[in-house]
């Protein structure tokens, strides 16, 4: 039902008629180089309208990019492969765009590449010491962490009602300031306790 | 067919009904069709206590399927006022393995009406807001003022939404991912500053603030400045920086330059911080996750349209570990990264060339690409791939190469449809270092994607989606 629904979407997509578009071709400017859209906002901001832009492009032009939505694009199809690079040097925000539950767990579990809070170590390089000296990775790199990790699996170990009672505030956080901020946050650990993975 | 909670049937079929009715109304509307259908293979891993080891199993693909509609119409007899809408379908084609979100066949990423003034704007929807901060969605009202050409002051508010996700923090659909999701829901509010004083020179501050419906708490609360300044024809600086009001802590900041050595020779240099972007919807933050620092330098050469060259480092350093475990384990306290491409160009035909290397902290990892295309002025566009890379430690395709060997095209067919394809296939070739049950995934799988984009309607000189 759901692929047919889909279907019928596309065909309807595909079958509809519509005018065609202005085709015409005019020389690229000299400036509009490899980096113009990164640059084109100085020139750009020169007056809207009075600006040189108007000269070939339209408002609408830059409405669609500017005036909608940021549109998502995806990644090449190599960037599955790739994307760890990225994703470990925090070369770009990957969270701007992925809530990390649904994008990256959601697939490293499908992969077989997540646990959830099983001791055992065999995928951190077989690293037997693993858990006794994960805090340090962890502090530089939580978000990678969490891209197969869910809050529950930290929990077991660092929470009053967990297995060792480990406490994972850094000295010089201030607590105070994130509880008088956020007192629920607290209360997820110090009351009720880390709840059972889903 | 897909099935609505109550909570997010409300909204959505509000928004439904806007996007379906703006259009009929409207004089003039253009449709723009994105059609995107991607094959993934992924070679899932399965711990075997036996080996002690995660064993590689048996090839399995997705198939997901997306349709993006984006709406501008305009022309309801009063000048200025337009609807907009971006709407996401999603499915899956004879799918083994479910690709993340595609059970979620409907999306709309943004649905709002707009009225434009010369002097000020508003907007009433479902809209996002791309600053310095990131990247935010929200369902509510935004108002933006022009008190002077180049410059805007722009406050919005209304029900917040998740980050990478478009539902509110409270939804069913998160909570079923994590049992940690808050009970309540959020109000995104916020204000900013844009002005560009000349025109090689630009300035913005933003404040926004998050807090659960209730009240009985703050998910963030942040401001960030961000700008550019010209100086003559070739240097531009650049700069940014965020502050946490709710942890008392700075994020993520950068300083740059950018220098036009000649005509044919540019230079950039970089200085930036990297903290995670953590609110207080989650527990991540009070671990203390540490920022980094680094610096980056890149050259490129351009001396004729025949021939393109460029070249990069970059230095990250961490803070320094407290020093050895009682297991001897140390963390490198920096990692580098050099990465340089070529393209040469002989008439029709183009070569392509890229590498990367990283070294220390997080893994060794190296790869590079190669496309060799033929590039017709007809905006026709075929050509050859092959790619390789190795990654060692975290995150490691195991002990070996992955080479890469596939085909791409991009052109427009019928004088309307701009259509992109590649294909890749994967295989690795296993170095033996490590005994077979150590030897981790297997990375033999193929991997392609076919997109069809079209616009259609009233079109003022729109080409193409890649314009």
């Amino acid at each position: 039902m759901r692929a047919r629904t889909l279907f019928i979407v596309l065909a309807l997509t595909g079958l509809s008629s519509a005018p065609s578009v202005l085709s015409a071709q005019m020389p690229r400017p000299r400036n509009h180089t490899e980096n113009w859209a990164r640059e084109h906002r100085v020139a750009a901001a020169d007056g809207g309208e009075n600006a040189m832009c108007t000269t070939c492009h339209t408002r609408s032009f830059c409405v669609s990019c500017h005036d909608g939505a940021s549109k998502p694009t995806f990644h090449s199809t190599n960037y599955v492969s790739r994307h760890a690079e990225d994703a470990l040097t925090r070369e770009t925000d990957c969270a701007s765009c992925h809530q990390a539950q649904a994008f990256c767990v959601q697939c490293h579990r499908t992969q077989g590449a997540a646990r959830t809070g099983d001791p055992r170590a065999a995928y951190h390089d077989a690293q037997s010491d693993w858990p006794m000296v994960h805090g340090r990775v962890a502090r530089r790199s939580i978000e990678t962490c969490t891209s197969c990790h869910q809050q529950v699996d930290c929990l077991k170990c660092h929470s009053p009602n967990g297995y060792a009672r480990v406490n994972p505030h850094p000295a010089g956080l201030d607590l105070g300031r994130m509880q008088s901020a956020n007192a629920a946050l607290c209360r997820r650990c110090h009351v009720s306790g880390p709840p059972s993975a889903p | 067919m897909m099935r609505l909670a109550p909570t997010r049937a409300a909204p959505a079929l509000v928004l439904l009904a806007l996007a379906a009715a703006a259009p009929l109304a409207a004089q003039s509307v253009r449709v723009h069709s994105t059609t995107t259908a991607r094959y993934v293979q992924l070679r899932p891993i399965l711990y075997s206590a036996d080996s002690g080891a995660y064993l590689p199993q048996a090839v399995q693909a997705a198939a997901p399927v997306t349709q993006d509609f984006e709406v501008n119409a305009w022309g309801f007899g009063t000048a200025g006022l337009r609807a907009y809408g971006l709407l996401r379908f999603r499915g899956s084609l004879g799918s083994d393995i479910v690709w993340p979100r595609y059970g979620d066949h409907f999306d709309a990423l943004a649905v709002y009406l707009e009225y434009e003034h010369s002097s000020y704007r508003l907007r009433l929807g479902r809209q996002q807001k791309a600053s310095a901060l990131g990247w935010y969605g929200f369902d509510g009202l935004s108002a933006s003022w022009r008190p002077f050409p180049r410059v805007r002051v722009e406050a919005y508010g209304g029900r917040g939404l998740a980050r990478g996700y478009l539902e509110p923090v409270n939804s069913k659909a998160l909570a079923a991912l994590d049992p940690f999701t808050p009970a309540k829901g959020t109000y995104l509010l916020g204000a900013s500053l844009f002005a560009a004083p000349s025109a090689t020179t630009t300035f913005s501050a933003i404040y926004q603030r998050e807090v659960l419906t209730d009240e009985s708490g703050l998910v963030s609360e942040r401001v960030a400045l961000d700008g550019s300044f010209g100086i003559g024809s070739r240097l531009m600086l650049t700069g940014s920086t965020d502050f946490d009001l709710a942890t008392n802590e700075w994020g993520k900041a950068r300083a740059g330059a950018s220098l036009q050595l000649a005509r044919w020779a540019s230079a950039q240099g970089e200085v930036f911080q990297y903290r995670p972007t953590l609110d207080m919807t989650t527990i991540w933050g009070v671990f203390g996750p540490q920022s980094h620092w680094g610096y980056t330098g890149s050259l490129r050469f351009v001396p004729g349209r025949a021939f393109s060259l460029w070249g990069s480092y970059t230095l990250r350093r961490y803070e320094p570990d407290e020093g050895p475990t009682p297991f001897g384990y140390n963390l490198p306290d920096s990692s580098q990264e050099v990465a340089g491409g070529a393209r040469i160009r002989v008439g029709p035909a183009q070569l392509d060339g890229s590498y990367r290397l990283q070294l220390e902290y997080g893994g060794k990892q190296s790869g590079g690409d190669a496309t060799l295309s033929y590039v017709p002025d007809q905006g026709w566009r075929l050509g050859l791939r092959g790619t390789a890379f190795q990654r060692d430690g975290e995150f490691r395709v195991a002990d070996g190469t992955v080479y890469g060997a596939g085909f791409e095209a991009r052109g427009r067919l019928f004088g309307r449809f701009d259509v992109r394809a590649d294909v890749m296939r994967f295989m690795q070739r296993k170095q033996e270092r490590l005994p077979a049950t150590l030897a981790g995934l297997d990375w033999n799988q193929t991997r392609a994607t076919i997109a069809v984009d079209w616009t259609f309607g009233t079109n003022p000189d729109r080409q193409g989606g890649s314009r």
